[in-house]
């Protein structure tokens, strides 16, 4: 918290949004809210006045109650909000309920409201509660913001330093430093916390993050065993459904992949990511039926959301392609285009185009639209963007365009040598394609290739040839645009060559791009950083 | 559908509609805010109050309803242990002033945060309180104290006590409550399955009555592992 102010302070400063489709408790509330100290108050009656409410103004305190009749409801409105930022990361969002029911408290920590008021609301209540969460928000805004500008290494220095200090908001700092150890890739560390915190108690969250961090050991089986454990013990909690879900899959166990996900969507059945999860396992396992139901389920629940859900649309358009309905399925496509514009939109609308087109016999159509497709994948920079060339190629492997598919499969694989995980995924489309045995060598090769222009560069170096020792890293940067590694390595080396031969504007570019991509495959990279940070001083020191 | 499922609706609907006239009873209360508060400000005092107890019935009938059916969302989780029972005071403070009461809090120095859910246990213990107030001679004392890794929540009076056929019967299956006397045992059912949802390795929570202790009155002991 900045200098003294107090909770009493920041409520009078605080701009409040009451979102509540009942006229008479929306007076009531706004009464209380004026009498616990409130200045400015704005209400709304229902999710799409709140929305534009929220788009106009930022809020200190927006208060919502979780059912607002048709239309959006409370969890969906506070999803949008997070994702335009409309919302700061000191905002107070206090959800009111009658009840509280699995389905309103399934959503994952990062999106839960910051606490839940049970009707009905008294006015001393809600003073209380008000004044203990402004204050905490207050105190846990530079952890949040650090962590929305993925500077993962300062958010885990603020935690830490609040945690020594004796917060009150603990299990909450637990949990981000758990979560920010593994963002920067100590899972050791993150392993302490969870095993710390659950040796005062049975806490669902730190189950997860344990089974998380075996998972990542490539420990499927310990982990499986101990999401299995999660489920049983905190049936409610359905994160580590979808986990246990992911696990599954990975171990080639659909049938129990889709049983479990049956129960998660019989507790919780509002939620339109865990139903298209449903669709897609049944899809995998021919269960057509079940796959249709879950798409539309899911299709009817993204209407009111502004989170972006493809898989609905992509999933149900394969359903009808593969009834012999290939018409219905572009018709699906090109809503979903319409309705989201995201580079992952365009590529998976383009996969299911060239299905389509290949179902109608327009082979031609199909592989001109397949080698555009690949292109434009394999240029991608997200830090999903292999995983989504993959399923692109496996897409274009069932539309029979299996030379495209390798194109993009050896993208990935000498792109992304040094993730195992990735590795096996491209390996087994491989397989699919008969194609076995490249894998391996492809990954052989671009190790081989990253290591020796590294060495090669190093090299170099010490002989005093800089230009040399930068074309090594160039070259092995042009075989590998996607790896952040290699990228990371030529701006390393480019550093160096700039501070001891002078500065070259065409260098710096090359390098601050290289950076740049760098951080897009692998947002918050705290080597990246590093050298950004550097870079920014030379920029303005001139 | 079974008749279970009708009552959980029709519980679901009346609480919405005793919040909505909770609601409507503080904003009346608000508005006729006078020294010393009229007989009218404290006839809509008590009927808030007595609303606020329907509420928590409700409550607790539909969360027992839930967790029978596994669909309760139980989260336990580190709950700061003074801002739970500054919470609890300032829910209970105006009744007990009401009827003239004290209501005291007692919690061993130290004790910082402990592990529960913090909706489920708050339901419990306000209607406790809610409970003791109404039978209490002068005072009503809430304390807190942990020993041998449980930690003791206790809600005492200088009433009456409770009834012997209550301690007898305990904390009584839902098949053993007794519906000719005035009290259903909801709130003592309600209790036992609250505490029981807790666990930490071996250790279950429980709950207990009792009469007598320093103030003399009833005893309401919940224990949690």
């Amino acid at each position: 918290m900045k200098g003294n102010t107090s909770p009493e302070d920041l409520l009078r400063a605080s701009d409040f949004l009451l979102v509540e489709d009942f006229e008479a408790m929306r007076s009531v509330l706004k009464g209380q809210l004026l009498r616990c100290g409130a200045h400015r108050v704005d209400t709304a009656k229902d999710g799409r006045e709140a929305a534009g409410m929220l788009a106009a103004k930022t809020y200190g305190v927006v208060m919502c109650d979780y059912n607002l009749g048709a239309g959006k409801n409370g969890q969906q409105l506070l999803e949008e909000a997070r994702l335009k930022g409309w919302i700061n990361p000191a905002t107070v969002w206090l959800m009111i309920t009658a009840e509280k029911t699995s389905t309103m408290v399934s959503a994952a920590a990062e999106d839960a409201p910051d606490d839940y008021l049970l009707k009905p609301i008294t006015e001393t209540l809600l003073q209380a509660r008000l004044l203990k969460l402004v204050e905490r928000k207050a105190s846990l805004a530079g952890i949040a913001t650090a962590m929305k500008a993925r500077d993962w290494r300062k958010a885990l220095k603020l935690c830490e330093e609040q945690i020594a200090a004796g917060s009150k908001s603990l299990a909450e700092l637990l949990r981000l430093q758990a979560l920010l150890h593994q963002k920067l890739d100590d899972w050791a560390k993150a392993q302490a916390v969870y095993e710390g915190v659950l040796q005062r108690g049975p806490i669902a969250w730190a189950k997860l993050g344990l089974a998380q961090v075996r998972l990542h050991a490539g420990d499927l089986n310990t982990a499986r065993a101990l999401l299995q454990d999660t489920v049983r013990e905190h049936p409610q909690y359905l994160e580590a459904y979808d986990e246990l879900a992911g696990v599954l899959h990975t171990q080639g166990e659909g049938r129990q992949q889709i049983d479990i996900l049956e129960r998660a969507v019989n507790l919780s059945p509002n939620a339109a990511h865990r139903q298209s999860a449903l669709g897609v396992a049944a899809l995998e396992q021919g269960q057509h039926e079940l796959a249709a139901k879950a798409f539309s389920k899911a299709l009817k629940l993204s209407e009111h959301s502004a989170v972006e859900n493809l898989e609905p649309f992509v999933g149900m358009a394969r359903l009808h392609t593969e009834a012999g309905n290939p018409g219905e399925a572009q018709k699906l496509i090109a809503t979903m285009s319409q309705r989201y514009d995201s580079h992952d939109a365009q590529l998976l609308a383009k996969a299911e185009r060239v299905r389509a087109l290949q179902a109608l016999g327009d082979k031609a159509g199909a592989a001109k639209l397949a080698e555009d497709l690949v292109a434009q994948s394999a240029d991608e920079t997200s830090d999903h963007a292999a995983d989504m060339a993959v399923r692109i190629a496996e897409t274009l492997i069932e539309a029979q365009q299996g030379d495209e598919a390798a194109r993009l499969l050896q993208h990935v694989t000498r792109n992304n040598y040094d993730d195992e995980r990735l590795i096996q995924r491209s390996a087994r489309a491989f397989d699919r394609l008969g194609l076995g045995a490249s894998s391996g060598e492809l990954v052989a090769a671009a190790k081989r290739e990253a290591t020796n222009a590294m060495k090669d560069g190093m090299e170099r170096m010490a002989d005093g040839d800089p230009q040399a020792a930068l074309e090594s890293l160039r070259g092995a940067k042009i075989s590998m645009p996607r790896n952040a590694r290699v990228l990371l390595n030529f701006a390393a080396v480019a550093m160096t060559v700039l501070q001891r031969h002078g500065r070259s504007a065409t260098l710096e570019t090359e390098v601050r791009n290289s950076i740049a991509t760098a951080l897009a495959l692998k947002p918050g990279e705290p080597r990246a950083m590093d050298l950004l940070q550097q870079l920014d001083r030379w920029t303005a020191e001139g | 559908m079974d008749i279970s499922t009708f009552v959980a609706a029709a519980a679901h609907d009346m609480k919405n509609s005793v919040s909505v006239i909770a609601a409507y009873l503080e904003d009346a209360l608000a508005k006729m805010a006078a020294e010393p508060p009229s007989a009218a400000a404290q006839s809509t005092a008590q009927a808030l109050y007595e609303t606020q107890r329907v509420n928590g019935n409700l409550v607790q009938l539909m969360a027992i309803f839930k967790i029978e059916e596994g669909m309760y969302p139980f989260e336990p989780a580190e709950v700061e242990l003074d801002e739970f029972v500054d919470e609890l005071m300032i829910r209970a403070r105006p009744l007990a002033a009401l009827r003239g009461l004290t209501l005291t809090c007692d919690a061993q120095p130290g004790l910082q945060r402990w592990i529960f859910d913090r909706d489920l246990i708050g339901s419990v213990v306000i209607q406790s309180l809610f409970n003791a107030v109404r039978y209490a001679g002068h005072t009503v004392r809430l304390s807190l104290r942990a020993s041998a890794g449980r930690l003791e929540i206790e809600v005492a009076d200088d009433g009456p006590g409770f009834p012997a056929f209550m301690l007898e019967q305990g904390f009584a299956s839902r098949q053993g409550i007794d519906l000719r006397t005035s009290s259903t045992g909801l709130g003592l059912y309600f209790s036992r399955l609250a505490a029981g949802l807790h666990r930490h390795g071996d250790a279950t929570g429980s709950t207990r009555l009792g009469n007598g202790g320093e103030l003399g009155g009833g005893r309401f002991i919940l224990e949690l592992p």
